[in-house]
């Protein structure tokens, strides 16, 4: 088409020659080479049109391959999209067979932080138990394997990796000055010890630190119906708000409660738990929870030291609509605390040849179970949650009593603390703790504007009594923050922590943090 | 006069965010969606909050049979159709609420599709949706719960 455009040159051309061409009528001894002209012009004219004409075909070929070419490609897409559907179906039928082979998922989440203490006194006793100094700090490293072998059978492990317990101090001795003057052994003569994991390559010679791994859930669940299922392993304890969602990405704030940092309730029980759940009407929701398992104990992941069972039972009721919802639940637990060291005996007798076996008075061996510290526990714990139009504000107490049956003896430190002297003979008196905090967060409504990215401002108190015979020993927590997530896989938070504490503990403390949490 | 063109400018630019947002885009007619499952599914129909229910997987048995959710591509005009008048929540929402469900329950999010009707058609128990329009024809291949 483009070669139109030489027509009207052409044209252009031959009316500018033609008054030439009348003169040259007018002198006739030229018109036979004017006539010359003109036809070889006329023929030029022609072939350019001819040409004009192939090319304007060849472009009009070109088109129409490029229309094929275009058509072949888009089927070509539709082939690829349909054969990459056809995959996931299949996928999805995977789902139906036995084999549990593409059933397995991993996933997990991991935060990085970073906190600065600041010290109401400068010779903070707090400094000698918190990070002294502003620091990094990566709190969870949790791998998450998930499987649903068929129906109605899954099983879920989470581990959580740590660099500990490299670094982990386990002895900070106390130095006694008495009027001025040290002494270094009066309360504790003890030395300061702290667990160094390094290790050599048995090649290379490199030295690296080893870590650790705390297996935090590993359980099979049996769902047959909704109302019913059955676990069995090591389970989360299903009660309150914090240890259910326990993660960094999934948590509003950076700072855990005092509830969950003293570990009022045993945060996770080997067992067994049955549970389920139940609909009632358009918005109402009951859960159940029961749980079974060898309770607290010094290695109750590995064994319990006594025959009696720990039992808990949780009830749950949700209320949801269109743009909010109401959790209110408790959870009850009993158990009993025991530890004990055993020891193996051999009876013995001098017989007339040296030592011989005593095995006249019954067998010759035995074992003994020494208990060193037992008590019963009684634990009660409330949360709730309303959530509207964007703002939540959600809560736990805890109220758990100890009845000692056999008491330790109490506390070095504590005694200390209290009384200003250290009696060997002093046990710890059967106690009382509670604890209770609640945060309120709004996520501010700029969906229009930033969505998928939300902001959130909280704020919260928290309080705990440690053992109720030590006025000193609780602790009062305020925070404020800001959650930022970009997107459903990252938070970036921002804290703010005012922990006042007894002058006996160290005075208040002030911590500034900040966190990026990640899922994966 | 400077207020006037401001508020001018600023009309102009809330129209062109209103043009370019995130709209959803529903076919032709303001279409239905339709809630459809497998043939071996039991039941005949399945009420708004029992679907919500099914899709955030806290009701995982429908008489006593495994209930398998499948979802639309999360790209796709059915599925931020569908996210909006059923599950009440946007699509990055939805994925915020699975990365609390995975860690807290273990649960993990419906599987998302490009052709749910052919996915329900062939994978048992499961329950899935499209625009109406979209099952002219094809009604025998799946039953239809509920048109929202």
């Amino acid at each position: 088409m483009k070669y139109q455009k030489l027509v009207p040159i052409v044209g252009l051309l031959i009316v500018l020659t033609s008054p030439m061409l009348a003169v040259a009528q007018i002198e006739p001894a030229q018109e036979d080479e004017t006539e010359a002209r003109l036809k070889k012009m006329e023929e030029t004219l022609k072939a350019q049109n001819e040409k004009i004409e192939q090319l304007e075909k060849q472009e009009s070929e070109l088109e129409e391959k490029q229309k094929q070419t275009a058509e072949q490609n888009e089927e070509l897409r539709s082939e690829v999209e349909s054969t990459k559907e056809e995959l996931e179906m299949i996928s999805m039928m995977g789902m139906e067979d036995d084999s549990g082979e593409k059933r397995l998922s991993i996933y997990g989440f991991f935060d990085v932080s970073f906190y600065k203490s600041f010290f109401e006194y400068e010779d903070s006793v707090l400094k000698a138990l918190d990070a002294p100094y502003g620091t990094f700090v990566m709190n969870n490293i949790n791998l998450f394997l998930k499987s649903e072998m068929t129906d109605s059978l899954e099983a879920l492990i989470e581990t959580r990796l740590s660099f500990g317990p490299n670094g982990e101090e386990t002895n900070l001795p106390v130095d006694a000055y008495v009027d001025g003057e040290l002494y270094p052994d009066l309360i504790d003569d003890t030395e300061y010890e702290r667990t160094d994991t390094t290790v050599s390559s048995t090649i290379s010679g490199e030295e690296f630190k080893h870590g650790s791994i705390d297996i935090v859930r590993a359980y099979l669940d049996w769902k047959p119906r909704d109302w019913f299922s059955a676990r069995a392993g090591r389970y989360l304890t299903p009660f309150g708000i914090w240890n259910v969602e326990h993660a960094s990405t999934v948590l509003v704030g950076i700072f855990y409660p005092s509830l969950m940092n003293q570990r009022v309730v045993p945060l996770s029980q080997m067992g067994l738990q049955f549970y389920g759940s139940t609909f009632i009407g358009e918005l109402m929701k009951l859960d159940y929870a029961v749980t079974l398992s060898n309770g607290r104990g010094p290695v109750d992941t590995l064994m319990d030291l006594d025959e009696n069972k720990a039992i808990g039972a949780r009830a749950q009721a949700t209320w949801s609509g269109e743009n909010w919802n109401l959790k209110i639940g408790g959870y009850g637990y009993f158990g009993k605390y025991t530890d004990a060291s055993r020891r193996a005996v051999v009876n013995l007798t001098a017989g007339p040849t040296g030592i011989e076996i005593d095995d006249e008075s019954g067998s010759a061996t035995s074992a003994v179970i020494q208990v060193e510290e037992e008590y019963n526990e009684m634990i009660g714990t409330a949360d709730l949650s309303l959530e509207l139009w964007g703002v939540k504000l959600f809560g736990e107490y805890v109220f758990k009593r100890v009845n000692y049956i056999k008491a330790p003896i109490q506390i070095r430190d504590n005694q200390f603390i209290q009384n200003g002297d250290i009696v060997d003979t002093r046990y710890e008196p059967s106690f009382t703790t509670q604890s209770v905090y609640g945060i309120l967060a709004w996520t501010l409504p700029l969906d229009k504007f930033i969505a998928p990215v939300t902001i959130t401002p909280y704020g919260g108190y928290d309080w705990v009594q440690i053992q109720d015979h030590f006025d000193w020993y609780a602790v009062r927590i305020t925070r404020f923050g800001l959650n930022v997530k970009p997107s459903p896989h990252i938070v970036l938070k921002l804290e703010g922590v005012v922990d006042a504490l007894h002058r006996k503990l160290g005075g208040t403390v002030n911590i500034l943090t900040a966190q990026i949490a990640v899922s994966f | 006069m400077k207020s006037r063109h401001f508020m001018i400018v600023v009309s102009l630019v809330v129209s062109a965010i209103a043009m370019i947002g995130p709209s959803i885009p529903l076919q032709a007619g303001g279409d239905k969606i339709v809630i459809i499952a497998n043939k071996s599914f039991k039941g005949s129909k399945m009420s708004k909050a029992d679907v919500k229910r099914v899709f955030q997987k806290e009701k995982e048995r429908i008489s006593g049979m495994k209930v398998t959710p499948i979802h639309a591509k999360s790209s796709s005009g059915v599925r931020k159709a569908f996210n909006q008048k059923v599950l009440g929540m946007s699509v990055s929402k939805e994925e915020t609420y699975w990365q609390q469900i995975k860690v807290q329950k273990g649960k993990l999010p419906p599987k998302e599709l490009g052709n749910t009707l052919k996915a329900v058609s062939m994978v048992r128990g499961s329950v899935g949706y499209t625009f109406l329009s979209n099952l002219a024809g094809k009604e025998d291949s799946v039953k239809v719960l509920l048109k929202i």
